[in-house]
């Protein structure tokens, strides 16, 4: 450990680049097995020393060891960012963002999913492919709705939707720069925002950019990788039921109109009762911004039915992306929603969206339905025609097959 | 109202549904609309309804793109389609429109945007829809433009169609429609695609074809009902003529005036014959961009030379259509100059030219040439041609014209003439009347005034002044004196008095030398009133002076007639006073009437006296034997006689200030039955 020792006498930034030469001449050398099959404290050899180097000389959190101040720390994201946006092998960076970021949980974790979460925010800024992908990969291992995978992309929409309105233009070219990040930033979003949780109100800023790349390419959502920790266990000849942002994404859409309509008429009743005029004006530039959050909705509509009808045209890696039970709960949280009141404009609208999409679905084989599910979806939907004709269409096709199965 | 609308919507079959629904919601949200589309579509994905749904919302929101992609699932899916079929026609319509309107250039924008393979299959479709072979033809260039492949095929099936249209259409001409069609917008397709082999035959009747109706484009003549008929129709069996601003134009039945109108014609024309000869093996070079007549004819005679080495027949072809063409466009040009009213479509408006056999100067072995003189006519095969100053760029003219004549020649020798003639059938060039114009030309250059005389008698009835100048002058030639007389006494007798009398262009038609002489003559008075005036005497002195004719009328008017133009033909004067001598006696009581140039009356007041040898002139108004009749009785009578031959000679000399054209005019027009007679 001489070179440690070398290191130990050197000053921070110095020492960092170093340690990360180090860092890069070892951590290929644990390629071939991946971290998760080991256990947790046993890692040997030259995994735990380059961890070790990265938690001494990297992220200064051994104790006894003086800490980064505020401007060095904005140094060391600033350097980290430049050394990967350098790096042209994608495994080898993959390689080192793994020894640099994963870690055992504890009081160091902290202050590295924060260095993280800035990396990354610096990342989008700075364009840089080769991070975003890393990064992409590392939430896909985390878990797209894990606290760690949401912390981190929380941070990322309150930099570029909420602090600075129109800053999101920096996110706009995001499927361009890293589609694998775009299509985890929506997988992670989808869940944060969701809709099944009361008073989430997604930021108008983010709906639309959302909006904007999915209708903008339908493949996007389709990046998806599946989570690791899953998909060794449950593929099999069967189609993998996939967790996409679809099913989330399509809760956006059919429940955000109706969440806008129902505050709209609150407001409306409330004026009622406070003056007997009404302000036909407030009303009107209510419904104005409403008007254009239901405009949203509809083209998000449309980019998600033209993302499943892209399943289709690949026909031989047909998955599951729409789960029956998963479109029951969206059917009964709109239910929940409405509390009865199915008269409304956008709880219809809704219903006939939710039944669009689960029709594509079921075109292009994404999804499994019977005709008892439809016939469960209709005793919580308000009544439509569509329903009608899917049922008139299941129920004829299931049973020019029965006969068959005899 | 609104109850009876939605129980209208909830019968609705369930696709009509879907599509009610998409549209319902199509002004106020596209994206609705599309997603309901789009369900429809998963849910009946045979339903063409549907599909074309999609297309239109596409189309409207001009998304190229996706619109050309909907059109082309279309294609391949529901061909049988009437509204496919009509959205396939729109969009063929709009790649031949010319205008640049929204609509025009969103059709053209989608079909750019269909592989070509689609593109190809698309206009294929279209044609097959297609029951007017005019409106086949349009589509079918569309895809030969861009398919050259199927030139072999689909090029060659509707040259046929439009040819056999062409025939049951009964067009009296080859300027129509269909015609058009096929030799100014098929053929250079087909033609200029290397890589398709048509056939020869083929090659050959299209090479006819074309010829046929560019020289007729480019020969036409001007409408005789200029003016009556309206411009704006559009039937081929409605003959159009028109003018567009100011100028006559040419027109082809069955097409609008702007369809019509050919800007190059002998160009297009040169591309065509270039191309066939291309297919065909030919090396024609650059034959036709030569601008020097001379060069393309050193051309023709190394064809000719080339083909009586080799009995290839293309290249005996090959001579034949050059030949004829560069003929052709000779004689154009030169009838152009010529007769500028012979063709519609052409500018200036001067008097036409007239190519007449000059006339010897006198004593240059005898009088006139023609046929009379066999010797004369073995000699001077090849007259010399003059030209006059009033004649502009004349040297371009004879140019044209001889290397026509040279054409015309090689064109009748052994090896070509039986193929010449089946080609000339072909084109019905029989009804050429300019082209028999240039025969008439070319015959009397070559002395062959009897055929020369044969063609101008079918022209006649046109009553050109060029035609009746030819047939005098031929007559002339012949000796058929009577005739010849006739006709020009005609002419003169038409023709406006001009007021400037300059016999002096009677030098330029009077020729000293050996050989034939030819004269190029502007038709107008000043030029043909010395022609026609020369050829009247030369008649009359010719009666006058025969052995066989002791004919004291000739003479007289012959003595009339040299007072134009005196002193020209003082010689002619003393022939006759020695004629007159040789007789003793003289007898023309037209005389006075007539003759008032004072050297001609001394000379007859000399012959009179007793010096002068006493002759015994009976020319006063009254004839002097019926005088001596009545004075029988009386003594003295000469002497009277001698008194009024005396004073009537006096007041005659008081009147040779008199203008002479007036008083030839006056002859002529009084004395016109007299001439006849006695010319006969």
């Amino acid at each position: 450990m001489e070179s440690v020792e070398h290191l130990r006498h050197l000053e921070f930034p110095h020492s960092t680049q170093l340690a990360l030469q180090y860092i890069q001449q070892h951590s290929g050398d644990c390629d071939s097995t991946s971290t998760e099959d080991r256990i947790p404290g046993l890692g040997g050899g030259s995994e735990s020393i380059t961890q070790e180097l990265a938690q001494e000389f990297v992220f200064f959190q051994t104790p006894g060891r003086q800490k980064l101040s505020a401007i060095q720390e904005f140094q060391l994201i600033e350097l980290l960012c430049n050394y990967f946006h350098e790096q042209k092998d994608g495994g080898k960076a993959q390689a080192i963002f793994n020894t640099l970021f994963d870690s055992r949980p504890g009081l160091f974790q902290a202050y590295q999913l924060s260095v993280l979460s800035s990396l990354v925010s610096m990342g989008v800024a700075m364009k840089c492919t080769v991070l975003l992908d890393c990064a992409a990969i590392w939430i896909q291992k985390h878990g797209y709705s894990t606290q760690n995978s949401e912390n981190l992309i929380r941070d990322l929409v309150k930099d570029y939707c909420l602090l600075i309105p129109g800053t999101t233009s920096i996110l706009e070219e995001l499927p361009q720069i890293s589609a694998k990040f775009a299509c985890s930033f929506i997988a992670v979003t989808s869940a944060i925002y969701n809709m099944s949780v009361p008073d989430t109100d997604i930021p108008f800023s983010l709906l639309q950019q959302i909006t904007k790349w999915v209708e903008q390419d339908p493949t996007l959502c389709l990046q998806l990788l599946p989570p690791v920790s899953h998909s060794l266990k449950t593929s099999s000849a069967k189609s993998v039921v996939l967790h996409t942002p679809i099913l989330g994404l399509l809760a956006w859409s059919v429940v955000i109109p109706i969440k806008k309509e129902l505050r709209t008429l609150r407001q409306k009743e409330q004026q009622n009762n406070g003056t007997k005029t009404i302000d036909s004006q407030a009303v009107r530039l209510v419904s104005d911004s409403e008007f254009s959050a239901e405009t949203l909705c509809s083209r998000l509509h449309l980019g998600l039915l033209k993302t499943i009808l892209v399943i289709g045209s690949s026909p031989q890696h047909i998955q599951i992306h729409l789960h029956i039970q998963d479109v029951l709960s969206l059917a009964q949280e709109v239910a929940t929603l409405s509390s009865g009141r199915t008269g409304l404009k956008t709880v219809l609208s809704g219903a006939e969206r939710l039944l669009q999409a689960l029709q594509v679905a079921m075109y292009v084989k994404a999804c499994r339905c019977q005709a008892e599910d439809l016939k469960n979806l209709g005793k919580t939907l308000p009544t439509t025609r569509l329903l009608d004709i899917l049922l008139q269409r299941l129920s004829s096709t299931s049973a020019s097959h029965e006969p068959m199965e005899h | 109202m609104a109850a009876s609308m939605e129980e209208d919507v909830t019968s609705l079959r369930p696709e009509s549904w879907l599509i009610h629904r998409a549209k319902s919601c199509l002004k106020t949200d596209g994206c609705a609309a599309k997603a309901w589309l789009i369900t429809a579509r998963t849910l009946f994905p045979q339903n063409f309804d549907i599909k074309f749904e999609a297309y239109e919302v596409e189309k409207n929101a001009r998304n190229i793109k996706l619109a050309a992609k909907d059109l082309q699932e279309m294609l391949s899916s529901f061909k049988e389609e009437p509204r496919l079929n009509q959205e396939l026609q729109a969009v063929s319509d709009a790649l031949q429109a010319e205008g640049a309107d929204p609509k025009t250039a969103l059709y053209k924008d989608i079909f750019s945007a269909l592989p070509a393979e689609t593109q190809r299959q698309m206009l294929l479709s279209v044609i097959s829809q297609k029951q007017d072979v005019l409106h086949q033809c349009k589509a079918t260039l569309l895809i030969l433009r861009r398919f050259p492949d199927l030139v072999p095929d689909t090029g060659v099936n509707l040259a046929e169609s439009l040819l056999s249209a062409e025939k049951h259409a009964h067009f009296h001409t080859a300027l129509n429609c269909y015609r058009k069609y096929l030799v100014h917008d098929l053929l250079p397709i087909m033609l200029n695609c290397k890589e398709a082999s048509l056939a020869h035959k083929q090659l050959y009747k299209w090479l006819q074809k074309s010829i046929e109706f560019y020289i007729s484009y480019i020969t036409q003549p001007p409408p005789l009902d200029a003016g009556l008929s309206s411009p704006d129709m559009m039937s081929p069996t409605k003959k159009l003529t028109m003018s567009f601003s100011g100028k006559r134009l040419q027109a082809i039945q069955g097409l609008a005036e702007k369809d019509s109108h050919i800007p190059r014609p002998w160009q297009t024309l040169f591309d065509i014959v270039t191309a066939t000869g291309q297919q065909l093996g030919w090396e024609i070079g650059d034959f036709f961009m030569k601008t020097s007549r001379e060069a393309q004819w050193q051309e023709i005679l190394l064809l000719h030379n080339k083909c009586q080495q080799s009995d290839h027949s293309g290249l005996h072809r090959q001579l034949l259509y050059c030949t004829l063409i560069l003929l052709l466009q000779c004689i154009h040009d030169y009838q152009t100059r010529m007769d500028s009213g012979l063709f519609t479509g052409s500018s200036n408006h001067l008097e036409s030219i007239a190519l007449m056999e000059g006339f010897k100067a006198d004593g240059d072995e005898g009088r006139v040439h023609g046929p009379k003189h066999k010797k004369l006519k073995v000699e001077s095969t090849i007259p010399q041609i003059h030209s006059n100053s009033n004649i502009p760029d004349s040297n371009v003219l004879m140019q044209n014209m001889l290397t026509a004549f040279k054409c015309w020649e090689l064109l009748h020798v052994d090896s070509l003439e039986k193929d010449f003639k089946k080609l000339h059938s072909h084109l019905k060039a029989e009804t050429w009347a300019w082209l028999k114009m240039f025969e008439v030309d070319m015959l009397m250059y070559q002395g062959s005034y009897r055929e020369a005389v044969n063609l101008l008698l079918v022209q006649k009835q046109d009553s050109k002044l060029r035609t009746n100048l030819q047939l005098a002058s031929c007559y002339f030639c012949q000796g058929n004196l009577a005739k010849c007389c006739d006709v020009v006494l005609g002419i003169l007798g038409d023709m406006a008095f001009s007021d400037v009398s300059t016999p002096s262009q009677l030098q330029e038609i009077v020729h000293s030398g050996r050989g034939r002489h030819m004269n190029l003559l502007r038709c107008t008075s000043s030029e043909i009133m010395p022609y026609c005036l020369h050829m009247l005497l030369a008649c009359c002195k010719e009666k006058a002076f025969s052995p066989s004719s002791n004919d004291d009328m000739a003479l007289g008017h012959m003595l009339v007639l040299l007072q134009y133009d005196w002193p020209k033909h003082e010689a002619l004067l003393l022939q006759a006073v020695e004629k007159i001598k040789a007789q003793g006696c003289f007898t023309y009581n037209l005389f006075f009437n007539y003759i008032i140039n004072i050297d001609i009356l001394e000379e007859f007041a000399y012959i009179k006296s007793h010096d002068g040898g006493k002759l015994n002139l009976d020319i006063l108004p009254t004839s002097t034997k019926l005088i001596a009749q009545q004075r029988t009785v009386t003594r003295g009578v000469n002497k009277g006689v001698k008194e009024d031959f005396r004073l009537t000679m006096e007041k005659q000399v008081a009147r040779s200030e008199e203008n002479i054209e007036a008083l030839i005019r006056e002859f002529l027009a009084n004395e016109r039955e007299l001439l006849q007679e006695n010319l006969l």
